[in-house]
């Protein structure tokens, strides 16, 4: 068993491991923060199958800005703890309103997977091309070829924070302007 | 100079500016004045001077930007908006009690996004020019806290344009998708080259930047944004957004449809001819029942659009000039008379109501001629702005064989007058049942209201000048 083997299945464990963590929880914090960790290890099997740049993305959007903007939702809603009221006993795909798309959404994601899984089984392995999702080809794409656009862009983000600031912020008083 | 960086300059200098402000504004002691609208000036001013000397100068920068005549003339539109934007704002700040400096940082970011986009001569570019310029006009929308349609208008605003959005951005995926470029040339030589038929795909992605632009600048039916955002935004942002946006967004839409799209004009023809025609019609009639000035304006907006779209579709050499002119003649038009709106405006009272400008004649003497100058200039009376702009871009429709467009055009502005002019009579022939205060008209506000009577005048006497520089503006592209 290569090193490689090891690390594979460590990952796959934390992220199933903590995938499953992330539904039992009832604290809606934790089931996030557990997220964070099932994502972290994702990103290890991407650098795994030698895609470090989709690997960096997943930490910086999905752990990074998708996971505080869950943060904030849970605490904004300020509800620390799920709602119990339903009868646990009654099957999923009978309990009210969300609880049966979720159920729906559940079933279509097995079939699909095992679709996929079975009918196009045995195309494993790393991504053909390095070369493309390599870290030093998109930078220097990004800083060579597309250096305005990235300058622009960074424009856009002082725009949207003056924007959030003037949207947000109290005036020196103290009052909401 | 780096010469690489020429065509830029212009949107540099006025970035350069908000970000001044910005800064200004945050080291600021507390109850210090400053004039931070003077440096968005000085960052107007700037920008101007280097359109004056990248005139026939065709610079590109990063092969994405190209400050060829067309988007110079652009540029310059934007400029006058900008400045008659920052001289109007100064009493809306002071009395609804607004951020100053953010105020200005916005609209600057917002001036010098509309500039990238009436540049840009690529579609990615052209997408986050929109972006830096619709975030901007979104908190400029709701920039007045306190007030709950002001709340309501920048959301609805926010919302559908994040859809708008989304759309342009699915349009740009599937045309690089089909063609391998962002660029607007070579998207344009491929499907010039490419003799099969288009693919549905092909059509898809054209719809789907066409909803994009539709939505910018408020063609039917995509307008269902304006009259809510027209309103509850404070006047001078309702000026400023309805005449810049509207400006880089038809800068865009021309260079997009008619460079890279040219080879497809008869599959989009028919799709813009129903847009335009309703466009004209649903903001002239839905206009003429409203009772709230800004909303007036705000369907008038609509209808213009859908005369700039006649010029659009004309595409012919008077066309293109023609859109050029008619945005020159909008902007100092609809600026002077959202400015009136603005000075009008008091934190208690928006005196925004159509019977609220009872007897201003008797109150106001010199608001109530310019607001006449600027709406009979919107009708498109002789010898205003509007009128030769109308003209213009009628001619172009008829040269382009689009009579059926013509003749609704026509027929819409005859109908349109009925509107303007109820508030005219409003002003000088109905006396006011309880005299509104309205507040004292500070001067530099007051000052480029006047200015802007007189571009009208000037545009409207004399336009020959400024028509000869659109058609030499348009001879660089396309």
């Amino acid at each position: 068993m290569t090193a490689e083997t090891v690390l594979f299945y460590v990952f796959a464990a934390v992220a199933v491991v903590a995938s499953m963590l992330v539904i039992a929880q009832r604290n809606p914090i934790h089931s996030v923060l557990l997220l964070i960790a099932s994502f972290g290890a994702l990103s290890g099997l991407y650098v795994l199958l030698e895609a470090p740049f989709v690997a960096v993305i997943q930490i910086i959007v999905y752990a990074g800005a998708i996971m505080v903007l869950f943060l904030f939702v849970v605490m904004l809603l300020n509800a620390p703890h799920e709602e119990t009221g339903h009868d646990l006993a009654v099957h999923p795909l009978l309990r009210p309103g969300p609880l049966r798309v979720g159920g729906v959404l559940a079933a279509a994601l097995v079939v699909e997977l095992v679709w996929a899984l079975t009918a196009h089984g045995g195309e494993s392995g790393a991504f053909p091309s390095g070369a493309v999702s390599s870290v030093a080809a998109i930078g220097r794409s990004l800083f060579r070829d597309y250096s305005f656009q990235f300058e622009v862009t960074s424009v856009l983000i002082l725009v949207a924070m003056v924007g959030a600031v003037v949207l947000a912020s109290r005036g020196p008083t103290g009052r909401a302007r | 100079m780096i010469p690489g960086l020429n065509a830029i300059v212009p949107m540099a200098c006025v970035t350069a500016a908000a970000i001044a402000a910005m800064t200004a504004e945050a080291f600021r002691s507390p109850g210090e004045r400053m004039p931070i609208a003077g440096l968005g000036l000085v960052g107007l001013a700037g920008a101007a001077l280097a359109t004056v000397a990248l005139w026939n100068q065709n610079a590109s920068s990063f092969g994405v930007v190209t400050a060829d005549n067309f988007g110079l003339f652009v540029t310059m539109v934007l400029v006058v908006v900008g400045v008659l934007s920052v001289a109007i704002s100064g009493p809306t700040i002071e009395r609804q009690g607004l951020p100053a400096g953010e105020y200005y940082a916005l609209l600057l970011f917002s001036v010098a996004g509309m500039m990238l986009m009436a540049t840009a001569t690529d579609l990615v570019v052209i997408f986050l020019a929109l972006e830096v310029l619709s975030l901007a006009v979104y908190v400029l929308t709701g920039i007045r806290r306190s007030a709950a349609t002001g709340a309501e208008a920048a959301l609805k605003y926010f919302l559908l344009g994040s859809f708008s959005s989304a759309f342009f951005l699915y349009g740009i995926a599937f045309t690089y998708g089909l063609t391998g470029s962002t660029r607007l040339d070579r998207i344009g030589s491929l499907l010039a080259a490419q003799s099969m038929a288009p693919t549905p795909l092909l059509w898809l992605s054209v719809g789907l930047l066409l909803v994009g632009f539709a939505f910018k600048v408020s063609a039917v039916p995509f307008h269902m944004w304006t009259p809510d955002a027209y309103e509850g935004a404070p006047p001078a942002v309702t000026g400023f957004m309805s005449t810049g946006v509207k400006a880089a967004a038809f800068a865009a839409f021309a260079r997009v449809f008619l460079s890279a799209f040219e080879p497809l004009r008869g599959d989009w023809t028919p799709v813009l001819w129903a847009i335009a025609a309703s466009t004209m019609i649903l903001g002239t009639v839905v206009g003429m029942a409203q009772s709230n000035v800004k909303r007036m304006l705000a369907y008038s907006s609509i209808a213009h659009g859908g005369y700039l779209l006649l010029a659009l579709m004309a595409g012919n050499e008077i066309g293109k000039g023609a859109i050029l002119f008619y945005l020159l003649a909008y902007a100092v038009t609809n600026l002077g008379a959202f400015g009136v709106i603005a000075l009008l405006d008091t934190a208690e009272r928006p005196n925004d109501q159509v019977r609220d400008y009872a007897g201003l004649w008797n109150t106001h003497p010199g608001l109530a001629a310019l607001m006449t100058i600027f709406l009979l200039s919107l009708g498109g009376f002789p010898p205003m702005a509007g009128f030769v702009a109308k003209w213009y871009v009628f001619s172009a429709a008829v040269a382009a064989g689009y009579n059926g467009l013509a003749i609704i055009g026509v027929l819409t502005s005859v109908v349109s007058v009925f509107f303007y002019l109820r508030i005219v009579v409003m002003m000088y022939m109905t006396p006011a049942d309880a005299p509104a205060v309205f507040p004292a008209v500070p001067r530099l506000a007051g000052a480029a209201l006047v200015v802007s009577a007189i571009l009208v005048f000037y545009l409207g006497i004399l336009p020959a000048r400024l028509l000869d520089l659109a058609a030499a503006s348009i001879g660089t592209i396309f």
